[in-house]
């Protein structure tokens, strides 16, 4: 790998998730093993055979800021803000200090702020008669790259500010573009993640290609019957070693290298042999430095779709050989449900969160073992465990993967 | 800003493309899933195009030395309005089941994967009228790092009659994209691929409201023209993304005078009022100063975007000309084994 030897560190995280509005609420929801699934409230699901979501129920960001939300402002971009300004005050980053032309943000979606175009889609089809929406003001507040933007006029940061909405990996293709930014010397801290609201059009599609779970979500269990649709925002500090070192900061882990690929194969389907993930996981193992029989953790994608489950946990077979028997695997996304965009950020924070406290988060309802998904999932109940790296899995429509390492600091 | 610069980046292929269509690319039809969204056709065409053009389209698949990098922000309006409208209208059964991948801003990304064969690394990237530059920026970034040899990137978007409407500008939106083969040196030299164009600098910020905004990006332009071995002077054009009216069109304004004081300004090539919103003003500019840098009228072009949401890009692509043949040498005398 060409470059510089820079290393990134995480100093600080963020996280709006269905299991509350804070880091600590979020981690011991997940070693607690706690469900945030519940009747969808945002829109009407009297139609469809699904009805559970996992919705940020009591997110209200004018209490958070203090100030009314502002009108050009969606739903995304408020979870956004909010997740990024947890992870500043985690860092414990004086914003007025550093130099902000050196602090960049790179999120992704798979939604944005399609809640907005949902209120075009109602007036169109006559659902909202009478409330005329300006087209002026959906142009102004829907297209993706308003959620960084908000991030960094809300901050004031100056540096390169990216989106990149990769659908459900874009956690993890902005975690590692921000990472190259770092080490290509564009930026010296970078807020990376990824932020989605829950939709009413990511619901529907879903439900239309028979991905939706009815009820709950049980990722690599026999009778997993799909995703269950969520919503939130993550955002990790990425700091440059010598600079996180130099002002004295709490270094949680290091991201030790990044793999993304492409399957070139399905729009909604990830091929067969699970080649594409596999190849993401060796080379984000190699950009690190690291064997197989390093790695002693990854946060799956662990969707809880059928193909999916079995795909991913064919290629962890295929990357790691006979050392893949011994690694604890497990989805979160049977906690917190599917987050889409903010997903592999979101997780991405589980994983250092694992690291730091000695802890694995379990994969939930989990009761049958499927014999094609037959490795260990940490069933049910969180596991004491030390580990040093963890992986961070995260695959997307139209076969993009990725993976992304996150290890101790030594 | 300590930049490192591993290796060159050239432009190998270009295609530009107008219409969006539903008329499959030529050679393409191969594994497509539902129907294709008209900005991915019309990107497809583009990137058919721009392979022939670099004299890759042979390889068939391209494999996973290539990555793709699609400027899109507006791609999936119509997609996402459509589904919605429809389940709205006659329930869940009157959606298309594989309507829904169009809805997601990465389906185009995804498509040009899945036509071309490309396994690399597979990105989107929405920054309004800076996309195009920024996908080309990521781009170059990936080879940089090695995540790639070569990349396709570019951007453009389908005309939508939903976002002509809603655009403040006159005329049409969309309808227009070009793509463009962004290789590293050694697989453009060792393929004897001729550079239409090198990569030479490329920067990005966000302009705050309340912030310095024009002596920010004067700076970060600065920076760029330095690290990039270029002066100011030797810069004849500025290929501008930017809204040709309002207080970006002034920021950026501001900037060039700043940059490029003296009595020799480079000529400024706004972008037009009528089709060209969005992800087709960057493209536009792109292939404006490639035309300009084939002819040739121009040796050095800058191209500009500075997005309504506060983005400003810059690209700096320069006439390959005798630096090539020094990289080319290198790179061939290194294959050859001689260091």
């Amino acid at each position: 790998m060409a470059g510089s030897k820079k290393r990134v560190v995480i100093t600080g995280m963020g996280v709006v998730s269905p299991l509350g509005g804070s880091l600590g609420e979020f981690w011991r929801g997940l070693v607690e093993g706690k469900s945030a699934a519940s009747a969808i409230e945002s829109f009407d699901t009297a139609s469809y055979r699904a009805k559970n979501g996992c919705e940020v129920k009591d997110f209200d960001f004018a209490r958070l800021a203090g100030c009314p939300v502002p009108p050009n402002m969606g739903r995304a971009s408020q979870m956004a803000v909010a997740a990024a300004g947890l992870a500043l005050a985690d860092a414990a980053l004086p914003l007025e200090e550093v130099d902000r032309t050196r602090v960049g943000v790179s999120l992704g979606t798979t939604c944005g702020e399609i809640q907005v175009l949902e209120r075009v889609a109602d007036n169109e089809v006559g659902h909202q008669a009478g409330c005329e929406i300006d087209p002026c003001w959906w142009l102004s507040v829907y297209p993706a790259c308003s959620i960084p933007a908000s991030v960094a006029h809300w901050f004031g940061l100056c540096g390169p500010n990216v989106m990149i909405p990769n659908a459900c990996a874009a956690g993890n293709y902005s975690i590692a573009y921000a990472c190259d930014l770092i080490k290509l010397g564009r930026a010296d801290i970078m807020l990376a993640g990824g932020a989605d609201p829950i939709s009413r059009v990511a619901f529907t599609g879903f439900a239309r290609l028979g991905s939706l779970a009815p009820e709950r979500c049980q990722p690599f269990d026999k009778n997993r019957r799909g995703i269950m649709i969520g919503e939130g925002a993550g955002v990790l500090v990425l700091e440059e070693l010598r600079h996180a070192r130099a002002r004295g900061a709490r270094i949680y882990a290091e991201i030790g290298g990044c793999g993304v690929t492409g399957d070139g194969y399905h729009m909604t389907a990830p091929r067969g042999d699970g080649e594409g993930i596999a190849r993401a996981m060796e080379l984000a193992l190699r950009e690190a430095g690291l064997a197989p029989r390093d790695v002693d953790y990854i946060n799956a994608h662990g969707t809880g779709t059928v193909v999916n489950d079995k795909v991913e946990t064919l290629a962890i077979k295929k990357t790691f050989g006979r050392w893949a028997q011994d690694l604890a695997i497990s989805s979160t996304k049977s906690m917190i449900g599917h987050t889409l965009g903010a997903a592999s950020a979101i997780e991405a924070a589980a994983c250092t969160l694992a690291i730091v406290n000695r802890e694995l988060p379990p994969t939930i309802n989990y009761e049958t073992p499927d014999p094609f998904c037959d490795l260990d999932y940490v069933p049910n109940v969180s596991r004491r465990r030390d580990i040093d790296v963890a992986l961070n899995n995260a695959v997307a429509f139209a076969g993009a993967n990725s993976c992304v390492v996150i290890e101790r600091v030594q | 800003m300590t930049e490192s610069q591993p290796q060159q980046v050239y432009i190998t292929g270009m295609g530009v493309a107008g219409g969006g269509e539903q008329a499959s690319a030529p050679g393409t039809k191969r594994g497509l899933q539902g129907r294709l969204e008209p900005t991915a056709e019309l990107l497809a065409r583009c990137t058919a195009v721009a392979l022939a053009r670099a004299g890759l389209a042979a390889a068939g698949r391209l494999g996973p030395r290539f990555g793709v990098a699609a400027g899109v922000t507006l791609a999936a309006v119509d997609s996402i309005l459509e589904l919605d409208c429809a389940a709205l209208r006659f329930g869940l059964s009157g959606v298309r089941p594989l309507a829904f991948p169009n809805t997601v801003l990465n389906a185009t990304a995804g498509r040009l994967a899945i036509m071309f064969g490309i396994t690399g690394p597979n990105a989107t990237l929405a920054s309004a009228e800076g996309s195009a530059l920024d996908a080309m920026i990521y781009a170059r970034d990936m080879i940089w790092q090695g995540r790639a040899v070569g990349f396709v990137a570019g951007g453009g978007s389908a005309r939508s009659s939903r976002v002509e409407s809603a655009a403040a500008e006159e005329g049409t939106s969309g309808g227009l994209a070009a793509m463009f083969v962004l290789e590293g040196e050694k697989s453009a030299c060792l393929r004897g691929a001729v550079p239409l164009a090198e990569v030479a600098g490329a920067a990005m910020a966000f302009l705050p409201s309340g912030g310095k905004k024009a002596e920010i990006a004067g700076t970060l332009l600065e920076n760029l023209l330095r690290q990039a071995h270029v002066r100011a002077a030797d810069i004849s054009h500025v290929a501008s993304a930017t809204a040709p009216s309002g207080p970006q069109a002034e920021i950026e304004r501001e900037v060039i005078e700043r940059a490029f004081p003296g009595p020799f300004a480079p000529v400024l090539l706004r972008r037009n009022r009528g089709r060209e919103l969005f992800d087709t003003a960057g493209s536009l500019a792109a292939s404006r100063a490639l035309f300009l840098l084939a002819r040739p009228l121009a040796r050095n072009v800058l191209l500009s975007a500075f997005s309504s949401f506060g983005h400003a890009s810059f690209v700096l692509l320069c006439h390959p000309g005798a630096r090539r043949a020094r990289v080319y040498e290198r790179v061939a005398r290194a294959a050859a084994g001689g260091e």
